[in-house]
């Protein structure tokens, strides 16, 4: 019998084990890279029900925070620098109220055209920041979006399809209301060439209204600073 | 018998390589380390069965090789470019020759240890 086909079938053969174990050691890998589809149901829940537990733990801290003022105030009712700190912090524990503005903020109604990215449509969290920072500018003294107060630790940040502030998630409409000059507030929003013109230009639904009063509530998260402390009082320069 | 005992051998040896040695193939080629593991498999069954056979030939068996492999990787990367995933073409090809071949090798086989 001819044996020349021997040497030929035994280096492919090699080949195939080669090529075949690099093969599975390379999808193991993908494998352990790509989370598997069917997880991410079990995600959702585990972050629908962490996000109860922390709206829950919210509520609990404000109660708590409302508490500590009845009894701090009961103990040393108008402490100077306890004064001056609560308004260092933005007075960022309890409820504001005062004259401002709300500002309403919808998603296009209009139907996109053919080829339309959709992105241009909805509201992102870059418009929310630029409205906030045109608040400010105008002398805004305390801003809440939807339910969270901004604070000097707020962000407003993109997290896939919904828009977090501090670190909760937001959903549309998205309503802003700040304290401040409501006039001033106004005017600077609508601005030619302002943030509400540029919003418009895409279809984004602004509403601005004056109001007598506004409340801000309390800033729900924590307070608590791991790296900042307070500096010492005096400082030679 | 001694063949297959190399054939296999060598198959296990070729793991052995595999599994011990840094190599890791990209994501965008596992398709065609895939189509190239068929073309191969494919080759060397088609060889012991042509061994068996007796009309073995060596020029048949690289060119053979070759080209399968280089159409195959055409095709996958015909089909990547036009968003068609080509390579099916290519893999149910190799996926009925190696049937073929498994059914010819299996039938000479039978006739060579129970001869009618």
């Amino acid at each position: 019998m001819n044996k020349a086909w021997q040497l030929p079938v035994t280096a492919i053969s090699l080949t195939i084990g080669v090529l075949l174990a690099t093969q599975f050691k390379s999808q193991a890998d993908f494998a352990k890279q790509n989370l598997p589809s069917r997880r991410v149901e079990d995600l959702v829940l585990m972050l629908n029900q962490s996000e109860k537990q922390k709206d829950d733990l919210g509520k609990e801290v404000s109660q708590l925070r409302a508490r500590l003022e009845d009894l701090e105030s009961d103990r040393r009712p108008a402490r100077a620098t306890d004064a001056a700190a609560a308004a260092a912090d933005d007075n960022r524990g309890v409820d504001l109220v005062g004259p401002g503005v709300e500002v309403l903020i919808k998603d296009s109604a209009k139907p996109l055209a053919k080829g339309e990215d959709p992105n241009i449509a909805i509201v992102h969290n870059d418009d929310l920041l630029r409205l906030v920072n045109e608040l400010r500018t105008a002398g805004a003294e305390a801003i809440v979006i939807n339910d969270q107060r901004m604070v000097e630790s707020s962000e407003v940040t993109c997290a896939g399809t919904t828009i977090l502030v501090n670190k909760s998630r937001i959903a549309p409409p998205f309503v802003i209301r700040a304290i401040g000059d409501p006039d001033t507030m106004v005017n600077a929003l609508k601005m030619r060439g302002g943030i509400v013109e540029y919003l418009q230009f895409y279809g984004i639904q602004v509403n601005i209204s004056k109001k007598s009063e506004v409340l801000v509530p309390a800033f729900s998260g924590s307070t608590l600073r791991k790296f900042a402390k307070p500096a010492p009082a005096k400082v030679e320069s | 018998m001694k063949e297959i005992l190399l054939i296999v051998g060598a198959l296990a040896i070729g793991l052995l390589i595999g599994a011990f040695t840094p190599l890791s193939i990209p994501a965008a080629w596992s398709k065609y380390v895939a189509v190239a593991i068929l073309a191969a498999l494919d080759t060397g069954l088609g060889g012991i069965r042509s061994g068996m056979e007796n009309r073995f030939d060596l020029s048949v068996f690289i060119s053979g090789f070759s080209a399968n492999t280089l159409l195959a990787a055409g095709l996958t990367f015909l089909g990547d470019k036009l968003g068609i995933d080509l390579y099916l073409a290519a893999i149910v090809v190799f996926g009925v020759r190696i049937f073929e071949n498994l059914a010819k090798i299996r039938r000479l086989l039978l006739s060579r240890f129970w001869a009618t």
